[in-house]
């Protein structure tokens, strides 16, 4: 029944904003502006999905995650999704809120924080900001070196909302005309640990730091950045470093890049059927490019290359360990390989070489509305690739229709070949 | 050297200098004017503006989408999506050749080129993000037609949308129609400016401008202008980090 309140309300949104969108010839109203006083702004969009999981029964992960429940070839879930974006703003403060509720199948209601956080202007070109923030450093389309504030982007899905960062953030932005250089940015990132349940304080030894520098230079955007974290991670060392680029270089073309610098970051491998760590150092980097052809098709493409991924042979090693795993029958054995999975390979990336290359065509055949993509990710190390399919249809205002796939390509112990499910996902999503 | 023979050779060198000069076909600097005319009778130097960006498709439906956008010299535009709500809160900044898209979730602006469409429709960013033409193109010639003249515009390097341009102008340097062609002469697009509007401070400029292309045939976009005032702004509110804040600025 709560299923189809949550339909229901879906619906309602839909009509209301189908009778909105009306035609104006000639004269048009122009929106009241928002700040003219300080003035609280409401925005969001409720979505309805349907994914439906083909399971892969011969995967080791499927074999894991499933042992001792009632399986069965197909799965399927239905979450309602509320997107609620609150923005209260003044000339020199704002407040900003982003939120994101869940209604799952079961009844139950989720709630995650995305963004929470407060912002004053001074000085001119200052703004000090406080509370959870989501960054997007780098310039990379489905693949970041220098992400290093950023949630891992997952090629699969690189529109996914992650939650943002709590940081105290200063920026200073200028407008230079100085020869070649036409605008600068300097950025400064506090950012405390996260800390276990019930722990509220730290010592502030534990903050991570983390610089940007931006500028307009040659008309290329430039970026320099340096980040500290007191710990090793598996993403990032302890000290990085690294720039990223971006430029157009004729009326249809861009190209861009990415190069990081990590000292003493984590490394997870199985040896003798058990996670061990090292500590290494390398480069992460990244060069790609975005083209709109006369054919009114865009053609993104990037190569990755990260020196902290595994090798093809330590790859071999993980997947040998989950199918040990799974084939032991023992729940020891799999609810070790579970938290193995879960702990130090969960990341959307495992290895050390991806392609990348995404084609999308608006209104092909004619067919208005209609934007269909088709995108591959090709593992280098091992030959594994996962193709993507998206059909996305705007018949109306304020909607958009998505239907899409990813079908993971690739051998027993290979990267995409172990995947446990083939997921198809169609998301009716309405905007107010 | 003698000094007779050295004067002999800087007479036939200063010769050669004189006749490749004279084979580069002049453009007269009032034919420069001509263009800075248009552009002022078209904006102002630094506004803010109102504008309705309608694409109609083959099978009639039309998309529409209200922008609030702010210019500052010749160099500098930023735009904000006004409506429908699936794109409210999306901003665009150009910098000269330089322009980027920032899309709330998204969280950084992203670079985008003059040929791509932030809307899908007939207008690409180019002609939706317009720059003064003297910014962005040389006369090389100009024709007299009836009353009015016919400019012939080459663009100053490869990251402007079209290789040249054909455009009209009134006897009072009121734009009606611009032609674009790409490098290998092939029309592009057309852009028909209309119904000429007093937008008070001594700006009367047409209102619409439609456009058509034999590439995307069936489709029409038009543009309209609702409202246009002087202003000036700081040059900081041209950089990236003050995208996400253009809304701050509408009074």
């Amino acid at each position: 029944m709560k299923r189809i309140y949550g339909y229901l309300l879906v619906g309602v949104v839909a009509l209301a904003v189908h009778g909105t969108a009306r035609a104006q010839d000639s004269t048009f109203e122009i929106p009241p502006p928002d700040t003219s006083s300080p003035s609280l702004e409401l925005n969001g969009s409720v979505s309805a999905n349907y994914t439906a999981l083909f399971n892969r029964t011969d995967s080791p992960l499927y074999q894991l995650s499933s042992f001792g429940k009632d399986t069965a070839p197909v799965t399927a879930t239905y979450p309602v999704d509320l997107y609620l974006n609150g923005d209260y703003q003044n000339p020199n403060a704002g407040a900003h809120l982003k939120t994101l509720s869940e209604y799952a199948n079961d009844g139950s209601v989720s709630f995650s924080l995305i963004e929470a956080y407060g912002s004053f202007s001074f000085l001119d070109a200052s703004v000090v900001s406080v509370g959870k923030r989501i960054y997007s450093w780098g310039k990379g389309y489905a693949f970041n070196a220098v992400a290093y504030v950023n949630a891992i982007k997952n090629p699969e899905d690189v529109d996914a909302l992650s939650p943002g960062l709590l940081a105290l953030d200063l920026a200073y932005t200028k407008s230079i005309q100085a020869g070649p250089l036409d605008n600068g940015a300097l950025e400064l990132l506090l950012i405390p640990p996260t800390l276990p349940s019930g722990i509220t304080a730290t010592d502030i030894t534990d903050t991570a730091y983390a610089l940007r520098l931006y500028l307009l230079l040659w008309n290329t955007d430039i970026d320099l950045m340096g980040y500290y974290h007191p710990t090793s991670t598996q993403n990032f060392g302890v000290w990085n470093g690294g720039f990223d680029f971006s430029r157009n270089i004729v009326a249809s073309l861009e190209i861009h890049g990415e190069l990081s610098y990590f000292y003493d970051r984590t490394k997870y491998t199985i040896t003798g059927g058990s996670p061990t760590s090292e500590s290494i150092n390398g480069l992460t980097y990244l060069a790609g490019l975005r083209w709109l052809n006369s054919w009114n098709m865009t053609v993104i493409g990037e190569y990755f290359h990260d020196d902290g991924g595994l090798a093809t042979d330590e790859f071999s090693s993980y997947g040998t360990y989950l199918r040990n795993a799974a084939d032991s029958n023992l729940q020891s054995a799999i609810s070790s390989a579970l938290k193995t999975k879960t702990t130090y390979f969960s990341a959307p990336r495992l290895q050390k070489d991806y392609g990348y290359l995404k084609i999308s065509s608006p209104e092909p055949f004619g067919i208005v509305d209609l934007t269909p993509s088709v995108f591959t990710i090709y593992n280098f190390n091992d030959q594994s690739d996962a193709i993507g399919l998206s059909l996305q249809y705007n018949p109306f205002t304020n909607f958009t229709g998505t239907v899409s796939s990813t079908i993971p390509i690739g051998g027993s112990n290979t990267e995409y070949g172990i995947r446990p499910s083939v997921p198809l996902k169609v998301t009716a999503q309405f905007f107010f | 050297m003698n000094k007779s023979l050295l004067g002999s050779k800087i007479l036939r060198l200063s010769l050669i200098l004189w006749s490749f000069i004279m084979a580069v076909p002049m453009v007269r600097a009032d034919d420069n004017d001509i263009l800075k005319r248009i552009d002022r009778n078209l904006m102002p130097e630094s506004y803010e503006s109102y504008r309705q960006i309608i694409d109609v498709y083959p099978d009639g439906k039309k998309k529409e989408f209200t922008v609030y956008t702010v210019k500052k010299g010749t160099d500098k535009t930023a735009m904000l999506f006004l409506a429908p709500a699936s794109e409210k809160g999306r901003t665009t900044l150009r910098l000269g050749e330089n322009m980027w898209l920032l899309i709330p979730n998204v969280a950084k602006p992203v670079r985008i080129t003059s040929l791509q469409s932030i809307t899908g429709g007939v207008f690409n960013n180019s002609d939706i993000m317009q720059l003064e033409y003297s910014s962005e193109y040389n006369v090389q010639g100009v024709e007299k037609d009836g009353s009015g003249v016919i400019l012939t515009l080459q663009a100053k390097d490869q990251t402007v949308a079209y290789d040249h341009l054909k455009m009209w102008a009134t006897g009072g340097d009121i734009i009606t129609k611009i032609e674009c062609y790409s490098a290998s002469n092939m029309l592009i697009k057309t852009l028909e400016f209309k119904n000429i509007k007093d937008f008070g401070n001594g700006l009367i400029r047409p209102s619409v401008i439609e456009t058509y292309s034999p590439l995307y045939k069936g489709y029409k976009s038009s543009m309209i202008l609702g409202q246009i005032t002087p202003r000036t702004f700081k040059d900081d509110v041209f950089t990236l980090n003050f995208m996400g804040q253009i809304g701050s600025l509408r009074k």
